[in-house]
């Protein structure tokens, strides 16, 4: 509304009438609609926010009872009557009414209805305020929302101070709700993260979505007493008049964390078992690889002490065998830590995994004889195929070695009745749409259909040795890692096992 | 045939084949070395006397294998076998086919030189049984 001044001298006496003041002052409001209605309810004048309560014209309501405002179900228990009646009764009467709007539509509004002129049991007309409380409704009914979610959940705004918390929000982390308004979100990030934190809140507010928050990153939420806790959180951008709030739902995963360090533990302590039972099934290899170099170091030993106390041999010759001698004996040396590298229980963490050099290491090892001792299996040389600058993945090493290992051994197995020169081991590596592939490919008989499927089953063998475990501890190790282990075969072509293995650092942004 | 007899060693791993020749020139042996049964055959004459010290676990002809094409030859050469891996079963089928002894890689110089000796005894022994009627 504009202001005017007034250009009459102070004290004059205004010339307008009562019932300009009145059309004017109704004008003026917005979200109030008045009426003025007749002795009948009927609508004489409608004035104020009428079009943006009603959607009516003020012109089209003229004449009209006000129960078209009325919703079918209030008009036909008799409501507009029964309002107007405790007007008249009362002089004044105040509900809240579900109403609708020229088009249907519904609103909830606060309406009062005062008589005017009232005489005993009956009025001259009446005068009808309604403002439109849809919107209080709406935020009060999602505020319980919030208080009543199972979830922490917590109401920032774009300036990352605490506008709302729920009583979910006070016993995960302690504090009482007036000790969190007003405060900025840090005071629940652990120390370590609050630095970087309010710049991870700006980006947001520049790019608000519903996602959730630290994808590929471990979150931990910290309560009064200042212990940490790993939570999840979503974040939800609510649009306001007020500006860009945010609002978070928080989940502690305590309990989910233990229970996925518990599996991971089982696992661990599963295929540290399973390498060990691997290592003595092959016993007898791994004691030729090792007496191999050994009897030839004690032979060139041997050979220089009696060449030395006969002098029939140079100081220069005899210094070139003991070099010999002692480079035996390592060969030796480096086959047992190979395999205690192999036998060592998993202290190492997770860590990024160049699967080329886990193939690269698999293949020395099986392609020896050492590790295809049982049953005079003989060692095949795999045919490498690796694809250069492979990304890294993420996992425990000695795991994805122990994988490998089981693979190579299995198709080696396949081979052994065929001719050696039909045996053919092929060990590919590519990387493709975010993962690392490694397939292992025999040229073995091939696994009958019927058997495919109850592959990778806990004691499913059609070996006549082995427990049946490999492949099923191989496949859980590689889901562990979030990958796939899967199986082609064709009789008498071949089988070829898959792994698949997710690329390291695919972390986003938080 | 002038010359002593020969000690043939068949091994495919270099470095013990290298390192035991050494040891047996050391020891005063007269030594031909061979890094497969296929090489030994390709370059065996049958009139060679001494003995063979074979190891059992090669590709394509191992140790047994090579005992038996060998027996067939006439003036068959006794074998000492070396072996890497403690196999009783295969010690005892190769003892069957006649060999002198089974050892192990990792044994004492004195129980291979004295295997050895056994089968270049039972080699000059057989030579003169052979050599013998002939003679009277």
């Amino acid at each position: 509304m504009q202001r005017t001044t007034d250009p009459s001298p102070a004290g004059s006496r205004d010339v307008r009438t009562t019932a300009d003041l009145f059309h004017s002052l109704a004008d003026s409001l917005d979200d109030v609609a008045v009426f003025v209605l007749d002795s009948q309810g009927c609508c004489e004048c409608a004035r104020g926010g009428v079009l943006r309560l009603t959607g009516w014209q003020s012109s089209e309501l003229s004449g009209r009872h006000l129960s078209c405002l009325y919703s079918p179900e209030d008009r036909t228990a008799g409501k507009p009557a029964r309002d107007l009646h405790a007007a008249t009764e009362y002089g004044r009467h105040q509900e809240l009414r579900g109403l609708v709007r020229s088009n249907g539509a519904r609103f909830s509004a606060d309406v009062t209805i005062i008589a005017l002129q009232r005489e005993a049991g009956s009025a001259h007309g009446f005068l009808m305020l309604m403002r439109n409380v849809t919107q209080e409704r709406l935020q009060r009914m999602s505020g319980s929302i919030v208080e009543l979610a199972i979830n922490a959940m917590i109401m920032v705004d774009g300036d990352g101070r605490i506008a709302l918390v729920n009583s979910q929000t006070e016993k995960l982390f302690g504090y009482s709700r007036h000790e969190l308004i007003g405060q900025f979100i840090e005071i629940l990030v652990p120390e370590r993260a609050r630095k970087r934190h309010p710049e991870y809140r700006q980006s947001y507010v520049l790019e608000p979505a519903v996602r959730p928050m630290g994808a590929g990153r471990d979150l931990y939420g910290r309560r009064k007493d200042g212990s940490e806790f790993p939570v999840e959180i979503g974040l939800n951008p609510i649009q306001t008049e007020e500006g860009l709030f945010i609002l978070g739902s928080i989940v502690d995963i305590t309990e989910r964390k233990q229970l996925e360090q518990k599996t991971r533990e089982q696992l661990a302590q599963l295929a540290h078992a399973s390498r060990l039972t691997t290592v003595g099934e092959m016993v007898s290899g791994l004691a030729h690889e090792i007496n191999q170099p050994l009897g030839a170091a004690a032979n060139y030993a041997r050979a220089c002490v009696r060449l030395a106390k006969s002098g029939k041999a140079s100081t220069e010759e005899l210094i070139g065998w003991m070099e010999k001698a002692a480079l035996e004996n390592g060969r030796a040396c480096e086959i047992i830590s190979r395999v205690r590298a192999y036998v060592r229980k998993d202290a190492s963490p997770h860590g990024p995994v160049d699967i080329n050099q886990v193939v690269q290491y698999v293949a020395n090892l099986t392609g020896s004889s050492m590790w295809c001792g049982r049953e005079q299996l003989s060692a095949v040389e795999p045919e490498l195929d690796l694809a250069p600058e492979l990304p890294y993945v993420r996992g425990i090493r000695v795991q994805i070695e122990q994988v490998l290992v089981n693979l190579v051994r299995n198709a080696m197995e396949a081979m052994q009745d065929l001719p050696a020169a039909q045996r053919r081991l092929a060990i590919r590596s590519w990387h493709e749409s975010g993962f690392v592939h490694v397939a292992v490919s025999d040229s073995g008989p091939g696994i009958a259909p019927e058997h495919l499927t109850r592959l990778f089953r806990p004691f499913f063998s059609t070996k006549t040795a082995g427990m049946g475990l490999g492949l099923s501890i191989s496949r859980s190790i590689v889901e562990a890692h979030g990958g796939t282990l899967t199986v082609t075969s064709k009789l008498s072509a071949g089988t070829t096992f898959a792994v698949t293995l997710p690329v390291a650092g695919q972390e986003t942004a938080p | 045939m002038t010359c002593g007899p020969t000690v043939f060693v068949v091994d495919d791993d270099e470095a013990f084949l290298e390192s035991l020749l050494l040891l047996l020139r050391s020891a005063g042996y007269r030594c031909q070395g061979y890094a497969s049964a296929a090489a030994l055959l390709t370059d065996f004459r049958p009139a060679a006397h001494g003995c063979l010290v074979c190891d059992v676990r090669m590709p394509e002809i191992d140790g047994l294998a090579l005992q038996l094409k060998l027996a067939g030859e006439s003036g068959a050469l006794p074998i000492v076998f070396l072996t890497g891996y403690d196999d009783r079963l295969t010690a005892e089928h190769a003892l069957r086919q006649g060999a002198v002894d089974f050892l192990m890689k990792s044994c004492d110089e004195g129980d291979l030189f004295a295997a050895i000796q056994r089968a270049l005894d039972l080699d000059a022994a057989n030579r003169a049984k052979a050599a013998g009627p002939a003679l009277i």
